[in-house]
């Protein structure tokens, strides 16, 4: 029996407060702290303190010689930044170090330790000095400290028992947690304007990463969820046949009883479904639905797969991600099947090498509702590491919790989602972050294809945050005494450290879109590539040696040379399909590839001392023109000798230089047009490097023919 | 804080009821006769000035010693809570559940926090300012406790937020109250969770 809490009051006594606890600072209580005392009105005394401390600080500056004050919480992202704007322009991880070491002493308040200094740099001097790395928050992890206890205990415990990164955990644990939120509450960000929970989700990761082990264990709870709502369903159903046989026998000539309510199958997870199944699925859940996809890029392909891709299904997803009503016609009906508010949140798994297949060329903004996640592959290794089940019983709670909140109805019967509000500090962050990420897509160096994926990130702070805020809510409704939250309704709030947590969240997402639209852009640029030089190619029957030899000089900065001999092993060595048996007929296979009309490939003839070399170079970039001066070995015309075939011969330009110079043109045109501060630049090889960059060519030009394209 | 907090060691110290306040000393140096009731001191901690501010400033009523409308900065070690309440089912309950809360959404480990039953109506709880990063001494230290207080307990029906006045008097743990006649004890977290009341 428990002690009566007023006996313990009746003599002194005594007890060692915060045993064995190390009283340390909490960061989130120390900066809740510091904001509401900014929050209060200042004292004279406080400031006259202020004004001392800014004196200080001017002084500190000023000595400093330096009118840029990078402060604490900005110090990693501004070095960042920076640090990518020098490995663009190919600056080795040494240099760079060197200069934001300069600048970290130079700008920093305080400055950031070397070591940190040393592994931004080491960080950014990972990625080629010609592939962008826009983002500043490459680095970034999995914030599992944004989430609450419970749930981020999940992700640790079930990263180190399936072994793999906690983000294919946390990813789809937050659109399970979505979908059981569904239509039953929203956040007002302001009036007329709400977000709901939806989320759009999927992990990326090489086969083998152990994607699906993280996705059914982050959607255990929707599955579990289920099973219990199926037996339910069967129940009922058996009930039903029941009633409903002893309502037809008590069917009397002048009378009808009400017949029995035949009960709905409620469903909380969907897979591998049509829309058209998806809709009815919808009609009988109001509250929303859960799509599991292990593999997302076969959601992708299904999409339209009955309708001779001419169907709505990519429509219909666009809409369901705003929540928009949806209907749908169906045979032999005249009434269309409605659902007043769609609700669904996607979780899925895609392999990197097929990311492509989602954007498929389309540009309708599908894939800028995804939140991505692309962690750094782990190795696999066994652990004994397991999930406890106390843990696993907690994250289901939540989910049960949030499962809980009814979803209310207006007068037709429509879902009416009950409204969240925030707190007046939680909006002064969520605007704060808004703004943030509108000032991020408006700056002059924001690249084009990220501004889809940024635009959406603007609603994910709204939708991240009543995620958080409600399952923190379902949390405390575990953990805490009942009494208080029948005190506190759970509709209350979303609270500041609930949106500071979506912030942290969406820089996770900001980044890893970076890294995914990084990919997506340049995988573009380089299959329109070969696509023209595979069109050629195939006329001649040597499409994969074509494919190959493109790649391969591509990644020689376009050009190599060699004897035929050297080519042909290397080409062995790397299993290209095809071959011929010996060297001269491989020589004479490149020479009709290198012939075609309009092809990328350029092939001159020459000598190393006595051997006869092959010079093959890509007319796409920019140093055909210097072949022939730019090397050494002499060049003698046609003659192939040992060769066994008529070379190309050595000509001072590719034959469709013209077309490379108009291409230049027309790229720097646009350059000026979508960036006009580079119009007043006389730098020419800055301006070479920023039509790569920008992605108008897919190549850096050489300078001079950039100094002609300006001249002309 | 270093040698911000230095010097801060005095208190106003009230023996026998709060209308026998007004007698500053160094906190170390209080002890509560045994077994008087209503014993109190403030929470937060003064420097010297406030000894000197009270024998400078005698009250125009009774010519004594006064603390009254002592202008000078303090120093606070915890950030207080009192949930208070008629019915102390509601102030237990709702101290209960804010601990919880703050433990989920700021981990913050229930076993730092000092725990008192008020031995009356309600309970009183103190959050060390290490969790905070420690407040630096100020003339507004009570009314930024106050706004502190509010943000972590939002919508509180039992928190009373009158005591959040610099020169607050706060009762003595292990002394007496007055009315009850029951102690201001001590409990640990799950003494509160699973007592009876």
């Amino acid at each position: 029996m428990n002690t009566n809490i007023a006996d313990l009051a009746k003599t002194p006594r005594s007890i060692a407060h915060a045993k064995g606890v190390a009283l340390e600072q909490i960061p989130q209580l120390a900066d809740l702290f510091h904001s509401v005392v900014s929050l209060e009105h200042e004292t004279t005394y406080e400031k006259e303190a202020a004004t001392a401390k800014a004196a200080k600080k001017n002084e500190a500056t000023a000595a400093r010689g330096t009118e840029i004050v990078i402060e604490e919480g900005q110090r990693n992202i501004a070095l960042a930044k920076l640090a990518g704007t020098m490995r663009r322009r190919d600056m080795s991880e040494e240099a760079i170090f060197a200069a934001l070491k300069v600048e970290n002493e130079a700008k920093c308040n305080p400055p950031l330790p070397e070591a940190e200094v040393r592994t931004i740099a080491k960080s950014i001097g990972r990625y080629k000095a010609k592939e962008p790395v826009y983002e500043p928050s490459d680095l970034t992890a999995f914030p599992t400290e944004a989430l609450p206890r419970t749930l981020r205990k999940f992700v640790e415990e079930a990263a180190a028992s399936i072994g793999c990164p906690p983000a294919y955990l946390g990813v789809p644990m937050l659109a399970t947690l979505a979908s059981a939120i569904g239509n039953s509450r929203v956040l007002e960000v302001k009036t007329n304007y709400s977000e709901s929970a939806t989320l759009y989700t999927a992990i990326i990761g090489d086969p083998g990463s152990s994607k699906t082990p993280a996705l059914n264990l982050a959607t255990a709870p929707a599955s579990k969820k289920q099973q219990e709502l199926e037996r339910e369903y069967r129940e009922a159903l058996a009930q039903y046949n029941r009633e409903n046989r002893r309502w037809e026998d008590e069917i009397y000539e002048d009378f009808t009883p009400d017949p029995p309510q035949e009960p709905v199958y409620q469903r909380t997870v969907v897979q591998d479904i049509t829309v058209e199944a998806l809709t009815e699925r919808l009609v009988d859940n109001p509250r929303g639905l859960l799509s599991n996809n292990d593999e997302i890029s076969g959601w992708v392909r299904s999409m339209d797969q009955y309708k001779g891709g001419k169907g709505n299904d990519r429509q219909f997803w666009l809409s369901t991600w705003s929540n928009n009503p949806i209907f749908v016609d169906r045979k032999g009906r005249k009434d269309p099947l409605m659902v007043p508010r769609s609700f669904v949140a996607i979780v899925g798994g895609i392999q990197p090498g097929i990311l492509s297949e989602l954007k498929n060329d389309r540009e309708d903004g599908l894939l800028d509702r995804f939140l991505f996640s692309f962690p750094d592959p782990l190795p696999t290794r066994w652990s004994d590491t397991e999930i406890s089940e106390e843990t696993m019983a907690a994250y289901e709670g939540i989910y049960e919790g949030l499962y809980g909140f009814s979803v209310d109805t207006d007068e037709n019967r429509n879902p009416s989602p009950r409204l969240v509000t925030f707190t007046p500090q939680a909006k002064r962050v969520f605007i704060d972050a808004y703004d943030s990420l509108s000032e991020e897509m408006e700056s002059p160096d924001f690249p084009q294809h990220l501004k889809g994926p940024w635009s959406k990130m603007r609603s994910y702070l709204a939708r991240i945050s009543l995620i958080i805020g409600m399952a923190r809510i379902a949390e405390m409704k575990n953990l805490g005494p009942r009494i208080l939250y029948d005190l506190m309704p759970p509709e209350a709030v979303i609270s500041e450290s609930d949106v500071k947590a979506a912030v942290v969240l969406i820089e996770y997402f900001k980044s890893h879109a970076c890294k995914v639209y990084t990919r997506l852009h340049n995988q573009r640029k380089k299959s329109t590539s070969n696509t023209r030089n595979l069109t050629n190619a195939d006329a001649d029957k040597g499409t994969d040696l074509a494919q190959y030899l493109v790649q391969f000089l591509r990644d020689r900065d376009g050009y190599w040379q060699g004897m035929t001999s050297q080519l042909y092993e290397i080409c062995k060595a790397a299993s290209v399909s095809g071959l011929p048996g010996g060297d001269g007929a491989f020589g004479k296979q490149v020479r009709k590839i290198a012939n075609a009309p309009d092809n990328d490939l350029v092939l001159n003839e020459g000598w190393r001392g006595k051997d006869p070399i092959i010079k093959l170079s890509l007319s796409t970039v920019g140093t055909v023109g210097g072949v022939g001066s730019t090397h050494t070995e002499t060049t003698k015309g046609t003659d192939s000798r040992n060769e066994g075939e008529k070379a190309t011969t050595d000509q001072p330009e590719p034959t469709n230089h013209k077309d490379y110079l108009a291409e230049i043109r027309d790229a720097v045109e646009r350059l000026f047009n979508d960036h006009p501060e580079h119009g007043k630049s006389p730098d020419t090889e800055a301006i070479a490097v920023e039509l790569f960059w920008w992605g108008y060519l897919n190549y850096i030009p050489d300078e001079r023919d950039v100094e002609v394209t300006l001249c002309s | 804080m270093g040698g911000l907090t230095d010097g801060y060691v005095y208190v106003d110290t009230a023996t026998g009821g709060v209308h026998r306040r007004n007698h500053v000393i160094k906190h170390s140096e209080y002890r509560p006769p045994k077994g008087t009731p209503d014993c109190f001191t403030t929470y937060l901690r003064f420097t010297k000035d406030l000894l000197d501010y009270a024998q400078e400033n005698p009250s125009p009523k009774t010519g004594r010693p006064s603390v009254a409308g002592y202008p000078g900065p303090a120093l606070a070690n915890c950030l207080p809570f009192d949930f208070d309440s008629k019915d102390p089912k509601q102030a237990i309950a709702e101290a209960i559940g804010y601990v919880r809360l703050w433990e989920s959404r700021w981990h913050l480990p229930p076993e730092a926090l000092r725990i008192f039953w008020s031995g009356m109506k309600g309970i009183s709880i103190e959050a060390p300012a290490e969790l905070f990063g420690g407040f630096e001494p100020s003339p507004s230290i009570a009314k930024h406790l106050k706004a502190l207080a509010v943000a972590m307990a939002p919508e509180a029906k039992t928190l009373d937020a009158s005591i959040y006045e610099k020169l607050r008097l706060w009762r003595v743990p292990n002394t007496r109250h007055g009315t009850s006649g029951l102690y201001k004890v001590p409990i640990t977290i799950q003494e509160l969770t699973s007592c009876e009341y």
